[in-house]
């Protein structure tokens, strides 16, 4: 009885080393991230230097 | 069986055991890429500069950009390549801005001259070979750092981090390498092409959704 468990507990546990390492190795890192450090495009065009207006 | 050849058999049982998957030969990649196309639809022209290299060790007129490791993870040789990685990731870049729609004058100055200017500096480039359980595969680390300059001003600067795996094999040979180095170059410039072609085109660009690693079975 105890011999027929351990041959089953050493079954599960290779059952599950081989998943945990296929899906470790089949797990594809392939990705890219972008940090922005500095963006002006979308700041709007400095405005024209006002004009001191000259009351009549 | 004779004692002399069960002492060979076991001796050549041990050498097996011991350097199965030693590889102690350098491995000489070939830096290629495949334009994907990530962007249509973009008009104008970008003086591309040439993208500045990191400090990176030589070995025979060879730059070492990884590693070559065995079954147990330790390094047994060296990725090298007598190719120009500046060329490679210049290359990459106006291919794709010209998949794109861009007219592209790359120039052989860092810095350039001109309305709408790219220019690059290469942080990091390095392909690590990953020993799994089952197959063998390497991983890119790829770092660009990309500044867009308007008229001398730049309006746009951003770090770029990508990781490539290509198809993992058998053995870690050099195709598995250079199939890494491309997913990884694949996935930075689908990153980064949209950002250059939405700041410097006129008209409003398209962004095609495409797999991650579009690099990495095209040689």
């Amino acid at each position: 009885m105890i011999r027929h468990l351990l041959i089953l507990f050493v079954l599960a546990a290779g059952c599950f080393a081989g998943v945990g390492c296929s899906q470790y190795e089949f797990n594809d890192p392939t990705s890219a991230r972008v940090t922005m450090i500095h963006d002006q495009s979308a700041d709007p065009p400095p405005a024209p230097a006002q004009t001191p207006k000259t009351l009549p | 069986m004779s004692h002399s050849v069960l002492v060979k058999f076991v001796g050549g049982l041990v050498c097996l055991s011991v350097f199965s998957g030693c590889a102690f030969v350098d491995q000489d990649l070939e830096l290629k890429y495949q334009a994907a196309g990530y962007v249509s639809g973009a008009d104008g022209t970008v003086v591309l500069g040439e993208p500045q290299a990191p400090e990176l060790m030589a070995k025979e007129d060879k730059l070492i950009i990884g590693t070559v490791k065995n079954t147990y993870g330790m390094k047994t040789a060296d990725a090298v390549t007598d190719d120009s990685i500046p060329d490679w990731i210049a290359g990459a870049m106006a291919s794709e801005l010209e998949a794109a729609g861009f007219t592209v004058q790359r120039s052989d100055v860092a810095s350039p001259q001109g309305q709408q200017v790219v220019v690059t500096r290469i942080i990091k480039v390095w392909v690590e070979q990953d020993p799994g359980f089952w197959t063998v595969g390497a991983i890119t680390d790829l770092q660009l750092r990309i500044m867009l300059l308007r008229a001398g001003q730049t309006i746009k600067e951003f770090d770029v981090d990508s990781r490539g795996q290509g198809d993992r094999g058998l053995f870690g040979d050099d195709d598995v390498k250079e199939k890494s180095l491309r997913a990884a170059l694949g996935v930075c410039l689908q990153k980064a092409t949209p950002i250059i072609a939405e700041t410097f085109s006129s008209k409003p660009v398209t962004i095609k959704p495409l797999p991650a690693a579009d690099n990495k079975d095209k040689s």
